[in-house]
């Protein structure tokens, strides 16, 4: 059986024969928060126990010895900070625990185990040939030669005030940004060179083995590093999104800040800022549309809507808002969060309402519904940008069919794809560990081969990365 | 070229064998090399096991549908199952699962963080995923899935040589 996304874990602490029934109110990385069952009879603060067990579901798993802390604080005052959740925190005393998964899967890993673990990821890199380790090392050289200039900037910056420190800053990247990016386009381009002839599979390795030297290098950029944590377990993210959108400087080093910036610069990043000017075109149009056929509003699905930025291009005028009747639709609360927060924020700023909904889906798992015009109706547009980017062709052809059966009679679907010689390619691969399926221009067409009496049409988009189907219902 | 296969076996793990057999047996006689012909045939059992794990088979013809297809330089394996009406936290955990193991550029990283939940104490009696993770580790296979009309889990792992 499943379990909900939250779980309720129940406990008991054992010491000399005596048992207190609690529940766990939080789980932070390495200990536990907890509230006990009878709160007249709480330990004396600190208790030594030999054991906590864990219960739920009817399952239950015993950790070893833990110390109980109470909270010292039952209620704020003044400047206190809030109180804790729960009624103390639970220490283990042998063994570090990990629970940062405990109330989401009920699995409690042990540091012990990563320990164990490092025998397999230290004989992976055995299989890397000296000559990529050359490569690699005289790489990391160079970056790591470049970096040190910049962090003995800010390093003498320390004691200035903070204005000043961030002027000199400032000025810093204006001054010698443009340089940085030169130096490490070229370095990036002697990466292309280095991996072109290698196989899928060694390239994979290659990565590998490049993230764990460069990682020092990777973790210092706010974009990098999320695009490698991933924190909501997929990439290209809202968060990703809108860091692209936004296309600025973050970071306290100056260091720290080109390497921000420059991944958000590049062919494909453009290329997703240039979704936003073809999106608003094919929302007049899909209006003129409406309008010419004296249905109303326009009809819009956004599919994987991500912040849904592109809406900001189209409601640029109060007359806007009375056009389009649209239903974004993603799997991630965050994105919808956003989006509807950018929607909010038009509405404040033209002082008209939106027509525009959220839909909580996956496009994996939707299209199973029978009745999926009748619970949703049919659109003028619908469009996904940045989703087919993660289908492979079997399900990109599902989706896409269901989609078209969607479109009103004159409705157009616009997906959007990149082609495999996109030039961010390896630097998204082996920097940013962000892969895609990519399409040629043949395999996006064929996409629409069975569309029954469609009328596609391809065009790249001016990074020349990007390619756009758009498919008519006649 | 392209060639497929096709097979409707019940979801009886004393048939699993002949579909692994039948596998490698095509995919030999379209010239596929020894270690992609042993990865492609690990990864049409792993799913046909999951399939019979996890499908809904109410009726005597329900059936796990299997398709392997060579087409150049691509092998794809389909592999559909008939779902129940409540298993939507199945397939909800199955999409996270694979975008999840998707999200690595090197599906070693994956692996590496499956061991360490399989070997972890556990209040959660669904599965480990381990299976899947092997698919696109050992495999080397690019998972994906969606749900079809009829409530039909199509589960894809495409294969490059």
């Amino acid at each position: 059986m499943s379990l909900p996304s939250t779980l309720v874990v129940r406990g008991s602490l054992e010491a000399n024969g005596t048992r207190h029934a609690l529940r766990v109110s939080a789980a932070h990385p390495h200990s536990l928060r907890v509230t006990f069952d009878d709160r007249s009879a709480l330990p004396a603060s600190p208790t030594h126990f030999e054991q906590l067990t864990l219960t739920c579901e009817g399952r239950e798993v015993q950790l070893g010895a833990c110390l109980f802390d109470a909270n010292r604080h039952s209620s704020p005052l003044g400047d206190d900070p809030p109180p804790e959740p729960g009624d103390g925190r639970i220490l283990f005393q042998e063994a570090v625990y990990d629970f940062r998964t405990l109330m989401r899967n009920g699995r409690i890993s042990q540091f012990a185990q990563r320990v164990q673990q490092l025998p397999l990821v230290l004989s992976r890199q055995s299989r890397v040939g000296a000559p990529f380790r050359a490569f690699v090392s005289r790489l990391l050289y160079d970056l790591q030669v470049y970096r040190a200039v910049f962090d003995e900037l800010d390093r003498n910056l320390e004691h200035e005030p903070p204005e000043a420190r961030e002027r000199v800053k400032q000025i810093a990247v204006q001054a010698e940004y443009g340089s940085f990016c030169r130096f490490f386009d070229e370095r990036l381009g002697l990466l292309a060179e280095e991996v072109r002839a290698t196989s899928g599979d060694l390239q994979s390795l290659h990565g590998f083995f490049f993230r764990k030297q460069a990682w020092d290098l990777i973790s210092c950029s706010e974009f990098l590093l999320r695009t490698n944590l991933k924190p909501r377990g997929f990439a290209g993210d809202s968060a990703m999104m809108r860091m692209i959108y936004e296309n600025q400087f973050r970071g306290a080093s100056v260091f720290s800040r080109f390497m921000h910036r420059h991944p958000i610069e590049t062919s494909a990043a453009s290329a997703v800022r240039n979704r936003r000017k073809l999106l608003a075109g094919a929302y007049l149009e899909a209006g003129r549309r409406a309008r010419d056929a004296q249905a109303g509003r326009a009809r819009v699905l956004s599919v994987a809507c991500g912040p849904a930025w592109e809406l900001r291009d189209v409601l640029t005028a109060p007359g806007d808002f009375e056009k389009y009747d649209i239903i974004l639709l993603d799997q991630d609360a965050a994105a919808l969060d956003e989006a509807t927060q950018a929607v909010a924020a038009l509405e404040e700023t033209f002082g008209a309402r939106a027509q525009v909904s959220t839909q909580r889906d996956s496009v994996r798992t939707m299209l199973h519904a029978t009745d999926l015009s009748t619970q949703w109706g049919q659109f003028d547009l619908i469009y996904s940008m940045g989703m087919f980017d993660y289908l492979t062709q079997p399900v990109a052809a599902a989706v896409i069919s269901r989609l078209y059966r969607l479109l009103r009679p004159g409705g157009e679907l616009v997906i959007g794809n990149f082609h495999p010689r996109n030039p961010t390619r390896i630097y998204m691969e082996y920097w940013m560990d962000w892969v895609l399926c990519y399409r040629t221009e043949d395999e996006l067409m064929q996409l629409a081969d069975r569309l029954p009496g469609a009328i596609p049409a391809l065009s790249f988009d001016d990074s020349g990365c990007q390619m756009t189907l758009r498919v008519r219902r006649p | 070229m392209i060639a497929t296969l096709s097979m409707k076996v019940p979801p009886r793990w004393a048939e699993f064998d002949a579909v692994r057999d039948r596998s490698l047996e095509f995919l030999r006689r379209n010239d596929v090399a020894t270690d992609p012909c042993i990865a492609v045939a690990m990864v049409v059992s792993e799913l046909v096991e999951n399939a019979a794990k996890y499908g809904t088979f109410r009726r005597g013809s329900d059936a796990i549908e299997i398709a392997v297809t060579l087409a150049h330089t691509v092998i794809t394996i389909e592999i559909c199952n008939p779902l129940g009406p409540n298993q939507t936290c199945h397939v909800t955990r199955l999409d996270g699962m694979i975008q999840w193991i998707r999200g690595f550029q090197d599906p070693f990283e994956a692996y590496l963080e499956r061991l360490k939940e399989v070997s972890a104490q556990t209040l959660d009696s669904s599965e480990s995923g381990l299976g899947l993770v092997r698919i696109a580790y050992e495999g080397q296979a690019v998972l994906d899935f969606f749900v079809r009309e009829q409530n039909i889990l199509a589960v894809s792992a495409v294969h490059r040589l």
